[in-house]
């Protein structure tokens, strides 16, 4: 047998499971442009045509079939098919295309209803096995939840709380597989088992080994799914196409075993480049067979699916599953990331058409490129599909094989998890803070008892000291909210084959975050600056506010209300800090809504800065829509200036443009995208959705969907089909802030 | 020195090359009948601030026009409206380094400003029209200096954008176009045509401001015809880019 690892460079990588060294010793960065690429195959053409044709035909039915007896599982299903003779990489979530396989171990009321919105129902025996014999992860949460915890729930001052599935937002390094083979991972999870025999063996260590057992378990379900397909994938993948394919089935195993919230892939592109790279020196590939391979894993990336209600849908529009693949970077030693593959992998864009998903994410760097940065400024302007964050401020944290799960959160990979913790609504906790700890639409008392503000106007000092008190019991009953919900995700639905491709001592975060920033910091700059007005009904309650005179508005550049955001960010962030977290993990904190931004503002009052009850929050970090009046460049330093090292899970940014305010020529469009991006960074700016689109082209999508099948558009963090949002939703895209710049 | 201006933006990717600064200064002139900031027509309106105190406003978000090769635009208005406090920006703005661009109507003889001129790098010049009844229809003024303007730069070896808007109705014939491009052909400094076809998008700013536009109810010129225009332009035109 010929050795996998002919022609790679030697280093620790061999002796130890450490991928990062394996790349940094062996992959080749590219500083060339695009003219190299391959257009999509006769193949992989006519095979996505079917897939496309198969998701026309689940928008219309909202699922295209679903499972309803075998829950999901890495070996529930045998292999399943789009058409083989098609295909060059293998492997379905269940036995069918689009066929959505159920969860239960999150919990068994979300299968329920989801089936049910959809006309299925569940089998009788797998209800009463998830009812009667096996608890789930969700009923153990409502068993331990208090009843502050519920309350805070019931108002949505906490929403999105991953209680009822899959915590997600873990990235197992799936490269593992491809590299080492599963015998060589599973021996070295066998070996950490063995240091575990220890003499005082408390309940951490217990579980630790329990858990590895788990980990080694899956590892041979990963094996044998694999054969289900015929691939021994016990030895390390020995060409190119053995290195997509081991790297996938690491993936496809763990979206059989977990529906979590977010499924993110890593940072495999450039990792595959060096495997490419080989096959392509020995002359064993052609350029379209390496681009036929990526085209290939990409299709399988966009039939990922999971079950869920229509309220979620409502939520995160569509159905997001956050595969995100991150793209680029610097290397710690000076050396740009940047492979032909990174180059393929933005190509899937062109030769597939855009799409939402994979979450394509470029790791952007002052240092980038110049040829690089101008082909993903050409992406993006064309497809809107790409999201950009600083590489330049995540390196410094995180090294340079970090990846980001779901939209903002960086992670090391195979190294460090995070306990997604979903997000706090702070303009709701301002109201509070006015109302005494009532909340102003239920017109309960949901914080603990104290004195409401019982003047005519908002005083600022007041304000502000009322604020405090409720953020502290805020960041409190948060944290203990999601060490239960953690507590029971570890205990009932563990993930095995994402934690079996991580180290055995993993760096644990609490990854909490905000919602509504933008509305406080206007709030606070009204109340501060301006004469704020309580109007109250008649049982007392704050429910509007009539405002007098000019404030400053956060989205201008303007020190006096981008500090007050500055501070909020810092000042929730330390109240978090004091917490004691679940397996002690780091609290962070990320500023981000995806399309929730809407369904907050639905669940919250009138607000001191004007918005009106009921009306959308601005999505992320954004300024609010209308108010960002200075353009471009004073709107993006406003978000710029938030604290990342108190915000260390991402700050989202979303940026629309038309494309003739871009400038005159094409090349003047992608320079200048270019050039912002660069600008937007070296200011401190974390993350950066672009929407290169004429307004005029989303009303008319919205009258006529069927002429945009793949229309593209990139939220808060997330990239969403514009015709999977809900009415509202396409309406908050398009009255948001366009920079037109005449 | 103080001036009066009617707002800024922070970016702008359209007024000259890169990402730029754009200052509108207060007052004008002309009454161009498509004009879309007739805002800034009347000077007793607008805002006091000082030349210092722009370039103090454009260098918080420096990074951009420096990234990008951009710079500061004076718009308005007219920037020789208020001459002075134009050679005030330019020359402030050259002192910090920026790239300097003045968009202007040429209803001013650019030969009698010196101080503007020897300060900024491009002129962003409208051609109106070419015959003194086309402008006065146009402009409401009866004076015509751009083209004299143009050929004054090229002879000092000053960059030009020329801007031409199609007026539907006033100047939208190919025979317009080819006179246009006739007038224009000689200067050499010109390094882009822009052919702006009009547009309603600043039509709700003449009705706030109590105006009642000529153009209002008049139908746009289709998109072929200006991307004819467009073609005809470039093909002659050699090196020069029309957009």
């Amino acid at each position: 047998m010929t050795d996998p690892w002919q022609g790679f460079r030697k280093g620790i990588w061999q002796n130890t499971i450490d991928v990062r060294n394996f790349i940094q010793r062996n992959y080749r960065e590219y500083e060339g442009d695009e003219s190299f690429l391959a257009p999509v195959t006769d193949k992989t053409k006519t095979l996505h045509e079917k897939v496309v044709e198969l998701m026309k035909i689940e928008r219309k039915k909202g699922v295209l079939d679903a499972e309803t007896t075998i829950p999901s599982a890495i070996t529930s299903h045998g292999a399943g098919y789009i058409d083989k003779s098609l295909e060059v990489i293998y492997g379905l979530q269940t036995d069918k295309p689009l066929k959505r396989g159920i969860y239960p171990r999150g919990g068994l009321k979300m299968v329920q209803n989801a089936l049910e919105s959809y006309n299925y129902t569940i089998d009788p025996i797998t209800s009463m096995i998830f009812s009667y014999y096996r608890k789930t992860h969700n009923d153990g949460v409502f068993d331990a939840y208090t009843d502050e915890m519920k309350l805070v729930r019931k108002s949505a001052i906490l929403t999105g709380l991953p209680d009822a599935y899959g915590r997600g937002r873990i990235i197992g390094d799936y490269r593992r597989v491809a590299l080492y083979g599963v015998d060589a991972l599973i021996k070295d999870k066998k070996y950490q088992k063995g240091l575990l025999d220890i003499h005082d063996m408390d309940g951490e260590s217990i579980r630790h080994r329990e858990e590895l057992q788990m980990q080694i378990n899956s590892f041979d379900e990963l094996k044998q799914m694999a054969q289900c397909y015929g691939f021994d994938i016990s030895s390390p993948a020995k060409n190119a196409f053995e290195a997509v394919q081991w790297t996938y089935f690491g993936f496809l195993a763990a979206v059989k075993e977990q529906d979590g919230a977010a499924m993110s892939l890593g940072r495999i592109s450039t990792f595959l480049d060096i495997y490419i790279e080989r096959d392509l020196n020995q002359k064993l590939i052609t350029e379209s067979d390496a681009q036929e391979l990526i085209d290939q894993l990409v299709i399988k990336l966009r039939l990922v699916r999971f079950l869920r209600t229509p309220e979620y849908n409502e939520l995160f529009s569509g159905d997001p599953t956050w595969i995100t693949e991150s793209i680029g970077g610097m290397g710690v030693d000076g050396r740009s990331m940047v492979t032909k593959t990174s180059y393929r992998m933005l190509h899937t864009l062109d030769n597939l058409g855009a799409s939402p998903e994979p979450n394509l994410t470029v790791l952007w760097s002052s240092r980038l490129p110049r040829e690089f940065k101008t082909y993903c400024s050409k992406v993006s302007i064309v497809t809107s599909s790409i999201q950009y964050e600083s590489d330049d401020l995540m390196r410094e944290y995180f090294g340079d094989d970090y990846a980001i799960a779901c939209c903002v959160s960086a992670m090391k990979v195979g190294k460090q998890m995070q306990f997604f913790g979903a997000r706090a609504n702070l303009a709701k906790a301002l109201l509070y803070a006015i109302n005494g700890g009532k909340d102003e639409i239920l017109n309960v008392q949901v914080s603990p008892d104290f004195a409401p503000i019982t003047g005519d106007y908002l005083e600022y000092d007041e304000v502000m000291s009322k604020f405090d008190v409720i953020m502290e019991w805020l960041a409190g009953v948060y944290i203990r909210t999601l060490n239960t919900i953690h507590y029971m995700h570890d205990k009932y639905c563990y993930e095995s084959i994402q934690m079996a491709l991580h180290d055995k001592d993993v760096i644990r975060t609490m990854a909490t975050g905000i919602a509504g920033l933008s509305v406080v910091a206007d709030s606070l700059s009204a109340i501060k600056y301006a004469k704020v007005t309580i109007i109250r009904n008649e049982s007392g309650l704050a429910v509007d506010y009539k405002i007098e005179g000019d404030f400053p508005k956060f989205g201008n550049n303007d020190d006096r209300v981008d500090s007050i955001a500055y501070e909020m960010v810092e000042k929730f962030m330390n109240k978090l800090r004091k917490q004691k977290t679940y397996r002690e993990s780091t609290p962070t904190m990320s500023v981000l809504t995806i399309t929730s931004n809407v369904v907050y503002g639905k669940k919250t009052g009138s607000t001191p800065d004007g918005r009106k009850k009921g009306e959308p929050f601005a999505p992320g970090a954004n300024p609010m829509h209308g108010r960002d009046i200075l353009g471009a460049a004073a709107s993006l330093q406003s978000v710029a200036k938030l604290p990342y090292e108190h915000s260390l899970d991402g700050i989202s940014n979303t940026f629309s443009i038309v494309p003739d305010a871009l400038g005159l020529t094409q090349e003047e469009k992608i320079n200048n995208l270019a050039s912002l991006l660069d600008a937007y960074f070296k200011y401190g700016g974390h993350h950066l959705n672009i929407n290169v689109m004429n307004r005029k082209t989303l009303l008319d999508a919205m009258l006529h969907p069927e002429k945009y099948p793949q229309l593209t558009i990139r939220v808060s963090g997330y990239a969403v089909n514009f015709n999977r949002l809900t009415r509202e939703q396409q309406l908050d895209v398009i009255n948001r802030t366009f920079h037109e710049g005449y | 020195m103080n001036g009066k201006i009617n707002s800024y933006l922070t970016l702008s990717a359209i007024d000259g090359p890169g990402l730029r600064f754009v200052v509108f200064l207060q007052g004008c002139k002309l009454r161009c009948i498509y004009c879309h900031n007739p805002d800034t027509w009347l000077p007793d309106n607008g805002v006091v601030i000082s030349a210092v105190d722009i370039i103090q406003l454009m260098s918080k978000s420096d990074e951009f026009y420096r990234q990008s090769g951009g710079g500061l635009t004076v718009s308005g208005g007219e920037p020789f409206y208020q001459p002075e406090f134009t050679a005030e920006i330019v020359y402030n703005a050259k002192k910090n380094q920026y790239h300097t661009a003045v968009d202007t109507s040429g209803c001013e003889l650019l030969s009698d400003y010196p101080d503007i001129v020897k300060n900024t790098d491009l002129f962003i010049l409208d051609i109106k029209a070419l015959d003194n009844k086309r402008y006065f229809s146009i402009t409401g003024d009866s004076i015509e200096k751009s083209i004299q303007n143009g050929i004054y730069l090229s002879s000092i070896n000053k960059k030009i954008w020329l801007r031409y808007v199609i007026i539907p109705g006033y100047n939208d014939t190919m025979d317009e176009i080819e006179a246009f491009y006739n007038a224009v052909n000689g200067m050499k400094t010109v390094e882009r045509i822009q052919i702006i076809p009009y547009s309603k998008i600043g039509i709700h700013k003449w009705r706030d401001a109590g105006y009642i536009s000529a153009l209002e109810n008049v139908s746009l010129t289709p998109p072929e015809k200006i991307r004819d225009f467009i073609d005809f332009i470039n093909k002659k035109a050699g090196k020069i880019v029309a957009v």
